[in-house]
Formats: C-alpha cells, sequence, structure tokens
C-alpha cells in the first residue's frame, strides 16, 4: 500500500477530492488507507471524483459483507457436517428396519401361502364329509387356521406399514439433505460472490488512487500554466515593445551612420577638389586659404569618422542586446510550450484513467444487472421447485390415503365374499343335516310304527 | 522527441506492473483474512460441538463393540462346530454321511471366513474410533486447528 502514488506524493491538496486530516497510513482494512478521503461511487457508474460518497467506506463495506457471508457459509457448512451425519446415520438404521420388515413379511407370506393351501384343504374336506362330527373337527380347525391367516395378515399389514412409513422418512430425508445440500451451495455461491465483489472494489480502490494522482498532477500543471500564460503574454508583449525599440534605434543610428558616412564621402570628394585646386593654384594666398580649408575639412572628416565609429559600435551593441533577447525569448518561449504540452498530456491522461475506469464500471454494473436477474431466476426458478414438490408431496399423499381407502373397501368386499361364500356353505351343510335328520326321522317313525304293530 | 515518448511509455508501464503489484498483494491479503475468518468460525463450531461429536463417537465404538463380541462370539461357536464336525467326520463310516458332512464343514468354513473378515472390519473400526475419540479428548485438532490460524496470520 505504501507504494501507492497517495503515498509518495505530498496529501496538502484538499482541492483535488484528496483530503488528509491526518497522515496517510495503511489500514487494517486490505486495499484501504486511513487518514485519506477519495469521494467517489465505484458501485455506480459515475466517475470516481464527481459524488461525495467515500471510496474507502464502500470497500470496507463490502469487505466486511465478504467476511460475513464467509463466516455465515462456513458455519452452515459446519452445522451441515453434523446434520449430515445424523441424518445418515439415520437413514442406515431405517434401511437396516426396511430390511428386517422385508424378511419377516416374505416369512409370514410364505406361512400365508402354506396356511391359505390347508384352508382349501379344509373347505374341501367340509364339502365332501359326511359325517357331522367329522365336519365339526373340520370346522373348528378351519376357524384356528382363519384366525392364524388373519393374525399373519395383521402382521404383514403392519410391517408394510412399516415398511412404508420408514421408506417414506427416507425419502423425506434424503429430501433433508438434498435441501441442506441446496442451501449449503447457495451459501457457497453467496460467500463467492461476495468475496469477488469486494476483490473488485479493492481493486477499483486502488484505481482510484491513480485516478486521483493523476487529476491532482493535471490540476496542478494547469494552475502552473495559468501562471505561465500571463506571464507569457506579459513577457511577450514586453519583449515586442523592447524589439520594435531596438529595432527603431538601430534604424536611427544606422540612418544617421549612413548620413556620416555620406558626408565623410562628400568631406573627401571635396578634400581632393581641394588638392586639385592647391596643385593648380600659384597665388601663395589663395594657396594658404585652400590649406586652411583642406585642414578643415580634414578636421570635419576626422570627427565624423569619430561619430560614424561611435555609432557602429553603439548598433553593435543593440544588435547583441537584440540578438541575447531573441534567445531568451526563444528559451522562454521552449519552456513555456513544453509547459503546455505537459498539461495537455496529463490532462489526456487523467481523462484516459477516468474514462477507462468509468467504462469498466459501467460494463461491471450491466454484467451486474444480468447476474442479478440470473440470480432472481434462480431463485424464482427453486422457488417453483420447491412449490411442485410440495405439490407432489401432497398429491402422493392424497394417492396414498384413497389406495388405502381401495384397499380397505376391496378387503371388506373380500371379506362380506368370504363371509357369503362360509355362510352359503354353511347353509348347504346344514341343509344336508336337515335332510339326514328328516331321513333319520322317517327311518325312527317307520321303526316306532313297526314296534308298535 | 523520441527519448521522451520512450520515458514517458516506460513510465506508463513501470506503473501499470506496480499497480498490478500492488493489487494481487491486497488481493492476497484479502483472501488470507477471509480463510483466517472461516478458520476461527471452523474452530468455533468445532469447540461448540467437540462433546456432541465425543458421546456420538462413543456410542458408535459402542455398538461396533458389541457387535463386534456377537461377531467373535459367533466365530468362536462356528470353530467349535467345525472341531466336532471334523470329529464326526473321522468317526463316521458311512459314505453318505460323510458327504453331508463334508458339506457341512465346507458351508461352516466359508461362514467363518465371513465371520472373520467382519471381526476384522470391526476391530478396524473399533481402533479408528478410538484413535479419533483419543485425539477429539486430547484437544489436538483444536491445536492443529489453532497453528494453522496463527501461520496464516503470519503469513498476512
Amino acid at each position: 500500500m505504501t507504494r501507492l502514488p497517495l503515498f509518495t506524493t505530498e496529501l496538502e491538496d484538499s482541492r483535488f477530492g484528496i483530503s488528509s486530516s491526518t497522515s496517510a497510513s495503511v489500514s487494517h482494512h486490505c486495499g484501504v488507507y486511513s487518514g485519506v478521503t477519495i469521494k467517489g461511487d465505484i458501485g455506480g457508474t459515475s466517475t470516481s471524483t464527481t459524488t461525495t460518497s467515500d471510496i474507502n467506506s464502500q470497500i470496507i463495506e463490502k469487505e466486511e459483507y465478504a467476511q460475513k457471508l464467509r463466516e455465515e457459509y462456513t458455519k452452515i457448512k459446519e452445522v451441515t457436517i453434523v446434520q449430515k451425519e445424523e441424518i445418515y446415520e439415520s437413514i442406515t438404521s431405517e434401511k437396516k428396519i426396511i430390511e428386517e420388515t422385508e424378511k419377516v413379511i416374505s416369512e409370514n407370506k410364505s406361512k400365508l401361502t402354506t396356511l391359505r393351501q390347508k384352508e382349501k384343504e379344509l373347505n374341501t374336506k367340509i364339502t365332501t364329509a359326511t359325517e357331522s362330527s367329522e365336519i365339526e373337527t373340520y370346522k373348528h380347525e378351519l376357524t384356528s387356521l382363519i384366525s392364524q391367516i388373519t393374525t399373519i395378515k395383521n402382521i404383514i399389514k403392519s410391517q408394510t406399514q412399516k415398511k412404508i412409513t420408514t421408506t417414506n422418512k427416507i425419502t423425506d430425508e434424503t429430501n433433508k439433505i438434498t435441501e441442506i445440500d441446496s442451501k449449503v451451495d447457495g451459501a457457497e455461491y453467496d460467500a463467492n460472490n461476495a468475496e469477488n465483489e469486494a476483490l473488485t472494489y479493492i481493486t477499483e480502490g486502488v484505481e482510484a488512487t491513480y485516478v486521483v494522482q493523476k487529476k491532482h498532477i493535471h490540476d496542478k500543471k494547469k494552475s502552473v500554466l495559468k501562471v505561465k500564460e500571463t506571464e507569457y503574454k506579459e513577457k511577450k508583449y514586453r519583449y515586442e515593445e523592447e524589439k520594435i525599440k531596438i529595432t527603431k534605434t538601430i534604424t536611427e543610428k544606422t540612418t544617421k551612420l549612413s548620413s556620416y558616412e555620406q558626408e565623410i564621402s562628400d568631406l573627401k570628394d571635396r578634400l581632393k577638389a581641394q588638392e586639385e585646386r592647391i596643385t593648380s593654384t600659384t597665388k601663395e594666398e589663395e594657396k594658404k586659404t585652400l590649406e586652411r580649408e583642406i585642414t578643415n575639412i580634414k578636421n570635419e572628416i576626422e570627427r565624423n569618422k569619430k561619430i560614424s565609429e561611435e555609432y557602429k559600435s553603439e548598433i553593435n551593441i543593440f544588435k547583441t542586446q537584440m540578438a541575447n533577447m531573441m534567445m531568451n525569448w526563444t528559451m522562454y518561449y521552449q519552456n513555456y510550450t513544453t509547459i503546455r504540452a505537459e498539461t495537455y498530456n496529463t490532462e489526456e491522461e487523467s481523462k484516459e484513467y477516468e474514462r477507462i475506469t468509468s467504462n469498466r464500471r459501467r460494463h461491471r454494473n450491466h454484467k451486474n444487472t444480468h447476474i442479478t436477474k440470473i440470480n432472481s431466476h434462480k431463485k424464482k426458478a427453486e422457488t417453483h421447485r420447491h412449490a411442485c414438490e410440495e405439490t407432489k408431496k401432497k398429491v402422493d399423499k392424497q394417492k396414498k390415503h384413497f389406495k388405502k381407502q381401495r384397499y380397505d373397501l376391496r378387503c371388506e368386499r373380500s371379506r362380506h365374499e368370504h363371509n357369503s361364500k362360509t355362510y352359503t356353505k354353511e347353509i348347504t351343510i346344514e341343509e344336508k343335516k336337515i335332510i339326514e335328520l328328516r331321513n333319520k326321522l322317517t327311518v325312527v317313525k317307520e321303526e316306532s310304527e313297526k314296534i308298535k304293530i | 522527441m523520441t527519448d521522451v515518448v520512450i520515458s514517458s511509455k516506460e513510465g506508463k508501464i513501470k506503473e501499470e506492473t506496480e499497480k498490478k503489484d500492488i493489487i494481487s498483494i491486497q488481493h492476497d491479503c484479502f483472501k488470507k483474512r477471509l480463510k483466517i475468518t472461516s478458520l476461527k468460525e471452523e474452530l468455533k463450531q468445532f469447540k461448540a460441538t467437540l462433546n456432541k461429536r465425543i458421546q456420538r463417537k462413543k456410542m458408535i465404538l459402542e455398538v461396533n463393540k458389541m457387535q463386534l463380541k456377537t461377531q467373535m462370539e459367533e466365530l468362536y461357536n462356528s470353530n467349535a462346530t467345525l472341531i466336532t464336525l471334523e470329529d464326526q467326520l473321522k468317526k463316521t463310516t458311512t459314505d453318505g454321511q460323510k458327504a453331508v458332512i463334508k458339506f457341512k464343514i465346507e458351508t461352516l468354513k466359508t461362514e467363518i471366513a465371513k465371520f472373520e473378515s467382519i471381526v476384522k472390519m470391526y476391530n478396524s473400526t473399533v481402533e479408528t474410533l478410538t484413535s479419533e475419540i483419543k485425539d477429539l479428548e486430547s484437544g489436538k485438532t483444536t491445536i492443529e486447528m489453532t497453528t494453522e490460524i496463527t501461520k496464516v496470520e503470519l503469513e498476512m
């Protein structure tokens, strides 16, 4: 964290979205430094420094949320491990119960088949038997057999019921495990999402410091350029003025110099003419006058030469001054253009950083919108699935209830049919008995009449 | 001008590399923090359910011990029966009876092998459970978890 640009630069400027009440230091939260406030909205689409929300507090919030979710996920995971172990144990014991009941049912079913066979045999014996005592014995046996069958049937019924209940329990427990698993998966998914979001916020926090730093540098350059521009305008004006002034002076001096040079040349011409005259003159007096004039002209030429030399040196000085001034100006201008270019560059860089950051955030938000939609659809689907499962359970329950009712009714019908058969058989047997007794009675009557005779 | 452009590019690259480093370090730090949170919660839950775990393990151990005892008794009985049958086989002279006894001995031997494997399985389960209970009671797992937490904290 200490390598971040905000740590390496001065933090005195609170104008640029950076305020430092205390010196910047590394916070105990990752990607956050205390003592520095960077305004912006990581979650939103706005740029980093336009909103009033503090980025650090947003990161801290996300980190704490991710930690909370991770904690919850671990808690759920640990609790469900114990719960699942318990459920698995219960399922194992229930499976054992089912195995035992199946064993009992199969044993009893084989017993029932044997008993039914015996019942059939007895019924045939009863129908074929002629002696009433024999029939009575058979009937007695049949009754005990029927009671045995009923007992076995009851056992099978209770065992089947037990098996059904246990199977239902296993199904419920398996469903519970599935629910627990989905709950754990959901918690893990949420925790991972929160973690990813926190990581994104950390990245955005670091990026934000760079954005702020770039803006800070640009603003600094801008203020420097502003001062420089004013200075440049003034300097340019002064430079132009000075340039005009010096050029004017040089022109004046050059004009004067040329006039003096012209005069010197004129004087030289005059001197030549006078010298020619002096050679042709024979008069002493005229010669003397001419010599005086020649001396005067020579003096004049000397004086003019001196003046022209002075002018020349003055012109040279001004020219040197002009050259120096121009050189200084060129250097100053170069410096000024460099600052301008640098300011432009920093502005471009800052804008680029902001643009990249905002684009990234916009894309992420766009993606997040889709993810949120997917999640909501997922939740809806889960709710729907749960509702479907519930309805299914309800329907299964009702189905079982109706099946049980149908089974009971069938049992009742078969019982009644069986009873009706038994009663019909009894009637036949009774009728047989009646016929037998009648026959006996007629035989007895005949015998008694015989005795009377 | 070219130098200026090159130095600017170099600066940019350096900045990007540094930024990436910082971000990856911060990410690692946060991940470790989450790991610590997770480990601490695990430890908390483990401590909260420790007695329950021990009780459950003890219960399972008792059941397994009983099963082991029963199976060992069965094995003992089967062995005794086998000896008796072998004696009978020696004494029997009829071929038919001999065949029957031999068949019985074979069946019994298969059963004994089955019992032996079951006893072995129960023995290993009992041993595992005993060591697990011992670990839980000694607080070895707790110490291990605490050490891991400290290690991650130091790494962070």
